[in-house]
């Protein structure tokens, strides 16, 4: 189990580190320039400014958060403290720019404070002034944390003597700030860290940091050698800061610990009171904006994917740095400190420090390979090699401070017990192993949810939905939502609240699971359902034919196909809006064009029993009937929505007495019947999901065997089976890929056996189905370029021995045997 | 001992919260929500539109055509470059099929670099040529319009700035905004002034030009265009340079401001000189994995059904054919600014620095 530890640390850091520096410096060396002008500001200005507000936030972040600190380091368990600890973790836990754009927007326009600010020309003072106040709010639990945490293990026999002494409060206050102090630097160093890396509150408050200058270089086209040169002070400085985290040394707990003093009323209440002011009635507030204006149902609609998919992501990032900061534990018990940790720490640190935009550029250079892209680069494990890079440092950090603090007389009983299984040492750590990795995975999910410029720039593909929740968030207040914003922001602090919760009354047993947990997210991300197309049978050719193309024989992305079987004809109509006629060899013998296609083209066919071709003219709202030379012998169909008018039609089928049925969409999603010369009869079906409605009636087919009437009802993935007045019969099959389900069917043909063949678009594949109860009876297809494979099946139909199947998105047609 | 320093201490007091079942529950939940990626072929676009104006052109096209579409969107945080500059990175292995920009410059510079491929689109032809390239390696769409936004509290409309050089009056001193021209659309209207006056008047009068802006006091801010009219509408400005989406949903949301369509005339009334347009661009990928799905996404954006949307949608933005009389409030421009959108291309980092070099100060 050492050996797994050490493997995945080693794995992790290979993974996340090394192959993205490698991936920067190889796209450095390849990098050449642009030979555009690109403007450059001085930056002397800019990083100063950028250090001056950092420290100013942790300045007064730590006068405000000292005093909570030191009381919460006393207070005892119970209730209130339970609930104080809580409410502390909720800022931490919220995207610290949409703090300061809530705060800034309960001063909108035309409000009271807002046109004061206006009328004295103090606007940009308010709206600094904003940022001060919500940046603090966000960061000062941050240095109560490490006032706590330092002053638990103070021993505390000096407060003993200093009530001996009867010191006065001056000096207890000296006193206290001198034993505090170390704890105060540490907790602003690293809000400062923090301030310096979270720029974009600070773009919204118009504040210009170096951030902003280096996404200005970016939108120039920068080479990244000039990136990195501009940021090279604040790199130095980042490296500086963590490393002064690493190695100030902490207190290790006390060998022989006292009873910590209680806490002083006046603690208590000034805590409460910082509590109330700046968590409680902000959120307080919050509430009231969001009640009679809330926009969840708009959030959700648009972001809720979003929100979904960045918890996942940054829940996985988070156990896989838990995991990493224990491996780190297990390795410094056991080995210590040498050169190849210090290379390995160094590497984490160094990904901390450079710009994201660079660290972009790397993971990009090194992941986007083809050999590996499509499990790496492609995949969702990107996100969490950006992310576990990213914030990989905090695992070493934590571990290290752990390790740190650990009594020396643990250590030497760890050592001299000789130690080497990890089952002996889990029961001798196990209380600091568990507190490593719950510490650093709390701290890695708060970071990633926050994260977005890595998140952005590699970010794979996803549904018309797919965006991380922090750039959700980011658009939502560029496009002038205000209430979207504070209406996710209220649930990412209802949210936040439950986090808190579970931390607060312990995770023991999860962090117990993590192993197994972690193994099962892991697959499930990297492998997700994809189903092996290769299980499914290649269509068993007899002959192929077509091409890429708009020349004869050649299609382009054709969408419909009609066979004659009295002739052995085979009509397709594609998107040059061409209706072709070849043989059953393939070979071309006619074409001719539709009258009208700049609105779009035909997406039905059908042959008559006397051979005339029927079109389904789908953006011209008709049907158009030919002969089988190409000409034109009748029409009939407007746009509407009344009786007899159509909308976007699909399909006809010809039913009992020549009457003809056609299928459309696009709002009238219904059947319409007519005589043969086109006059109107009735119709049937509405949009919806329900027994007798359609979502996109795609294609129909008729049997007249069995006197019965198929629906190809595409959106809602199944085959409406009715009688010829239009009554439903039966529904058979449903979404899904497995046998007897259907994706997406776009065509349906009656076999000679009265059964059905289905091309199905979204599942590449034809099936063949039984017509009393949509059971499976053959699937052929698959998904792929290789003949005997589909890709986009539009259409099929069959003249009793042979079936045609139009594989649109190879543009070409494959026959075989009919079934 | 609180409870929350038992964890640093060591003495890890565990509660007995989550049992096994719960942590079943978890992982069925998580099992069900990654769960099942859809793993059809698609097509691959990068959007940098606004993501509520494009998702549902894209579901639209989703549901016509059947083909899935898998999206990567810009954020605000990186803007436009951002997802251009991923092209680049990940040219020798695109990812993309179609990139969808809500500017033509960054697809302008794109094509040139090879990029984007060409196009024939039948669709696309109907378009007035200054908005597509010949090559066919982008084709604009669906404008907006760059504007002079002012506050309807303390500007009347008569005396609002009719002319981008009315900014320079005296009477607007310290109460002009604009955007950083580093970004997006105020960098290629920059470019369009600096080529216009440069190929119409004289050159040099877009650096007398600035020379008067800076006099003015005028403002670049951090926060791009949607700043400008926040800073407009919160009286901090009187007018500002941006675009009209942004007026649109500054309006939409109560704020009391509106827009001019300025023109770049300098000597008045000259045919050409009116409102710089800036389409949104399309255009293919060069090793789109999935060309046949490109193509038919960039038709379907080019088509008037995609224009009618954007039209009436949160950001209005312009018709370029003569589209249906009946539909509400289309905003069409007569007269629009007559530029050739590759010499701005070109020119866009001269007038960037001109206009740092003249107007960037720390804001604080």
């Amino acid at each position: 189990m050492t050996r797994l530890l050490f493997s995945l640390l080693i794995l992790a850091w290979l993974a996340c580190v090394l192959v993205p520096l490698a991936g920067l410096v190889s796209a450095f060396i390849g990098d050449g320039g642009t030979d555009d002008i690109v403007t450059e500001v001085s930056t002397t200005g800019i990083l100063l400014r950028t250090l001056g507000w950092s420290a100013m936030i942790a300045a007064v972040s730590a006068s405000i958060g000292w005093i909570p600190g030191r009381y919460m380091a006393r207070a005892r368990g119970g209730g209130c403290n339970r609930v104080l600890w809580i409410l502390m973790v909720v800022p931490m836990c919220l995207p610290a720019y949409a703090i300061f754009y809530c705060w800034y927007q309960a001063v909108p326009p035309g409000s009271y404070l807002g046109n004061m600010a206006a009328e004295n020309g103090m606007i940009p003072m308010l709206r600094e002034g904003i940022l001060l106040v919500s940046m603090t709010c966000w960061s000062w639990p941050i240095i109560s944390l490490c006032v706590a945490a330092c002053t638990s293990l103070r021993r505390d026999r000096v407060h003993e003597l200093l009530t001996l002494d009867a010191a006065g409060p001056g000096r207890r206050l000296a006193v206290a700030i001198r034993e505090d102090l170390p704890a105060l630097l540490r907790g602003m160093l690293i809000v400062g860290m923090l301030m310096i890396a979270n720029t974009v509150a600070f773009d919204l408050a118009q504040v210009q940091t170096m951030g902003f200058h280096l996404r200005a270089l970016e939108a120039q086209a920068a080479p990244g050698w000039m990136i990195l040169q501009s940021s090279l002070p604040l790199v130095v400085l980042l490296l500086v800061a963590i490393g002064l985290l690493v190695l100030v040394p902490l207190r290790r707990s006390p060998e022989d610990p006292v009873p910590a003093q209680p806490p002083r009323t006046w603690q208590a209440v000034v805590t409460w009171l910082v509590v109330i002011l700046t968590i409680i009635l902000p959120i307080i507030l919050l509430g009231v904006r969001v009640l009679g204006r809330v926009q969840l149902d708009s959030f959700i609609s648009l972001y809720g994917r979003s929100l979904g998919w960045t918890v996942l992501v940054s829940l996985v990032a988070a156990i896989v740095g838990g995991i990493l900061s224990i491996a780190m534990l297990v390795r410094l018990l056991k080995a210590g400190r040498n050169w190849c940790g210090t290379v390995a720490v160094f590497g984490w640190l160094l990904m901390a420090s450079i710009p994201g935009i660079l660290l972009v550029v790397g993971i990009e250079s090194a992941y986007n390979r083809p050999w590996i892209r499509e499990w790496t680069y492609d995949s969702s494990v990107i996100l969490l090699v950006g992310l576990v890079g990213r914030f990989g440092f905090i695992a070493v950090l934590v571990a290290w401070w752990i390790r740190m603090i650990t009594p020396e007389s643990i250590l030497q009983v760890f050592r001299s017990d000789g130690v080497d299984s990890f089952g002996a040492m889990l029961e001798s750590m196990r209380g600091r192993m568990l507190s490593t990795g719950l510490l650093s995975g709390v701290i890695i999910f708060v970071m990633s949810m926050g994260e977005v410029v890595v998140t952005a720039g590699i970010s794979p593909p996803g549904g018309t939905a797919g965006v991380s929740l922090p750039a959700s968030l980011l658009n939502a207040m560029h496009y002038q939502e205000p209430d979207v914003v504070i209406s996710a922001l209220w649930v990412l602090v209802v949210a936040s609240i439950l986090v808190a919760c579970l931390m607060t009354l312990g995770l023991g047993r999860l962090m117990r699971r993590l192993p197994v947990m972690l193994v099962l997210l892991s697959g499930i991300m990297i492998v997700g359902c994809d189903s092996d197309p290769n299980q499914v049978r290649p269509i068993p050719i007899e002959h192929v034919f077509g091409s890429p193309g708009s020349g004869p024989g050649q299609f382009n992305y054709p969408r419909s196909l009609a066979m004659d079987g009295d002739n052995g004809w085979i009509y397709v109509v594609d998107k040059n809006a061409r209706i072709q006629k070849f043989d059953l060899e393939g070979t071309h013998l006619l074409e001719w064009s539709m009258p009208q296609k700049e609105n779009g083209k035909p997406t039905g066919l059908h042959v008559g029993s006397d051979g005339s071709v029927y079109v389904a003219d789908t953006h011209y709202f008709r049907i158009i009937r030919y002969d089988p030379d190409g000409r034109e012998i009748s029409r009939f169909g407007s746009y509407g929505t009344d009786d007899g008018e159509f909308i976007y039609t699909t399909d006809l089928a010809v039913g009992p007495g020549g009457r003809l049925y056609v299928s459309e969409y696009g709002g009238n999603d219904r059947v319409q019947v007519f005589e043969p010369d086109g006059r109107y009869l009735f119709g049937f079906g509405s949009q919806g999901s329900e027994s007798t409605q359609f979502n996109r009636p795609q294609s129909i087919g008729f049997s007249h065997d069995k006197d019965e009437l198929y629906v190809a009802d595409a959106c809602n993935h199944r085959i409406v089976v009715t009688d010829p007045d239009g009554q439903v019969l039966r529904i058979l099959c449903g979404i899904g890929r497995e046998p007897g389900q259907l994706c997406y069917p776009y065509n349906v043909l009656v076999l000679p056996d009265g059964n059905l063949m289905v091309a199905e678009f979204g599942n590449n594949r034809i099936q063949k189905i039984d017509v009393s109860d949509g059971r499976s009876l053959g699937i052929w297809g698959g998904l792929g370029f290789e003949p005997g494979r589909l890709q986009y099946p539009w259409s099929l139909d069959g003249d009793g021995s042979t079936v045609a199947v139009l594989d649109s998105g190879n543009n070409r047609v494959a026959l075989m045997e009919s079934p | 001992m609180s409870p929350g320093f038992r964890v640093i201490q060591g003495g890890f007091s565990i509660r007995v919260v989550l049992g096994p079942v719960t942590h079943l529950v978890a992982s069925l939940l998580l099992l069900t929500f990654i769960g099942c990626d859809d793993p059809r072929p698609g097509v691959v676009v990068y959007v940098s539109a606004d993501q509520d104006i494009a998702r549902p052109v894209l579901e639209r096209f989703q549901q016509h055509s059947g083909i899935p579409v898998e999206v990567v969107y810009d954020t605000e945080a990186t803007k436009t470059t951002g997802l251009a500059n991923r092209l680049r990175n990940e040219a020798d292995n695109p990812r993309a099929d179609v990139f969808w920009s809500s500017e033509v410059f960054q697809p302008i510079l794109l094509a040139r670099e090879g990029i984007l491929v060409p196009h024939a689109s039948e669709v696309g032809a109907e378009l007035p040529e200054q908005f597509r390239e010949a090559e066919g390696r982008w084709w604009g769409f669906s404008p907006r319009a760059r504007v002079i936004v002012y506050s309807t509290d303390r500007v009347n409309v008569q005396d609002a700035p009719q002319t981008w050089m009315d900014l320079t009056d005296q009477r607007w001193k310290g109460r002009v905004a604009m955007a950083d021209p580093r970004f997006g659309t105020t960098r290629g209207h920059v470019g369009a002034m600096l080529a216009y006056w440069d190929g119409n008047f004289m050159p040099g009068y877009f650096g007398a030009y600035l020379e008067g802006l800076k006099e003015n006091d005028t403002r670049m801010l951090t926060g791009g265009n949607a700043a400008v009219v926040d800073g407009v509408a919160r009286g901090e400005f009187d007018v500002g340079m941006t675009d009209s989406d942004d007026v649109y949903r500054a309006i939409e949301n109560g704020w009391n401001v509106d827009m001019i369509l300025p023109r770049h005339d300098v000597q008045g009334g000259s045919r050409g000189s009116g409102t710089l347009l800036i389409p949104n661009a399309a255009g293919i990928v060069n090793g789109a994995s999935n060309p046949v799905a490109a193509s038919q996404l960039v038709d379907f954006l080019l088509s008037a059904e995609v224009e009618n949307m954007l039209a009436e949608s949160a950001s209005r933005n312009l018709v370029l054919r003569q589209l249906d009389p009946e539909a509400s409030e289309q905003l069409q421009v007569a007269d629009p600014l007559d530029v050739d959108l590759g010499v701005v291309a070109d020119r866009s980092p001269e007038a960037v620095d001109q206009v740092m070099r003249k107007l960037a100060e720390p804001s604080s």
